[in-house]
């Protein structure tokens, strides 16, 4: 009840809906994450956003937020109907090559659909190192990136998340499992 | 019941107060005893507007441990945040009340942990209101935001 009247009671930001909450803070959701850098004072200013849902990932907009230090303090990213066959892997690659990737503990993608390029663009970011949760959505993920999270210092965090794909192996399932028993794979 | 406002956007004016990156003790005399909390001051907030933050630690917690656990001044630097110990308080798992906490209901313990929070809050101006609750443990809702694990003592973002 009190995180609906804390909601409430925000200030309306033209391109911004307070969205969820993240470990008590208020989350956001944009159509394109330009708008949140571009009003970032001012959102900042009235909650610690941590929660970002991107409605349209777009050029622009992943390149305002990857050269952007306010993408250091989120630590959720949503990322909404991105097709990667439509909009580019580049615009992914963009994102989680930012050196400002390193807050992020939950990536999710959903009702998107990641192709070889997009997902080999999560499992290649140096920058994921405090990744806890990942949601690859529907997506072309293979056993080369599985064996990327199971190896790679870089994912020495993650814990969990969504691993569905039609092209990952029976063994390399049950591999993600026993890594990550409470995945679903 | 006791309400009080909880006011969320407000000037800090003390001027005995030093802006600092970490949180600083400061010490009040509520009645006649001495209360202390760490406050971590924003370096704008002297000069514009910031938001508080009021972090309650458990039962048997100190407010050095709630501002190294809860650490809102790192997440939240543009904020005031204040992290206020309590006192030896009697609960059902310290009958003897030998463990710091907080009153748990208005009324209770001669209203002091209220006392304590409004002088608090008196430190400040400025203020416009954001939401009215009661404060402390009627507002432990608000926990739900945050932390689950602690008995008597609530954190709680305003």
């Amino acid at each position: 009840m009190l995180g609906t009247r804390w909601v409430a009671e925000l200030p309306v930001i033209r391109g911004i809906h307070w969205s969820g909450f993240w470990r008590g803070f208020p989350g956001v959701a944009v159509a394109s994450p330009t708008t949140l850098v571009r009003s970032g004072k001012r959102a900042w200013a009235v909650a610690p956003v941590q929660m970002l849902t991107i409605n349209e990932l777009q050029d622009t907009g992943a390149n305002t937020l990857a050269h952007s230090s306010l993408f250091e303090r989120l630590r959720v990213l949503n990322i909404e109907r991105y097709y990667a066959i439509r909009d580019g892997a580049v615009l992914l690659r963009i994102l989680l090559r930012s050196r400002h990737a390193v807050g992020l503990r939950r990536l999710s993608f959903i009702d998107s659909n990641l192709n070889e390029d997009a997902v080999t663009a999560i499992v290649n970011s140096p920058h994921l190192t405090g990744l806890e949760w990942l949601n690859s959505g529907r997506s072309e993920f293979q056993d080369q990136h599985a064996e990327v999270l199971l190896n790679s210092p870089t994912f020495t965090n993650l814990r969990s998340g969504i691993f569905r794909s039609p092209q990952l192996s029976d063994v390399m399932k049950k591999r993600l499992k026993e890594r990550f028993p409470t995945a679903t794979v | 019941m006791t309400r009080f406002l909880f006011v969320a956007l407000l000037g800090w004016t003390s001027s005995t107060v030093a802006t600092a990156a970490d949180p600083k003790k400061m010490e009040w005399t509520v009645g006649d005893v001495k209360r202390e909390a760490l406050v971590y001051i924003p370096e704008k907030a002297d000069k514009e507007a910031a938001p508080v933050v009021f972090a309650f630690h458990g039962h048997g917690g100190t407010m050095k441990y709630a501002a190294t656990k809860f650490a809102y001044h790192k997440q939240w630097p543009e904020a005031i945040c204040v992290y206020m110990q309590g006192l030896n308080t009697v609960s059902k798992t310290d009958p003897k009340g030998e463990k710091p906490g907080w009153q748990n209901i208005a009324g209770s313990n001669e209203d002091r942990d209220l006392k304590f929070f409004d002088d608090v809050i008196k430190a400040t101006r400025h203020g416009r209101s954001l939401s009215v609750c009661n404060a402390v443990l009627p507002c432990g809702n608000a926990m739900r935001f945050h932390r689950k694990g602690t008995q008597n003592g609530y954190d709680h973002e305003i």
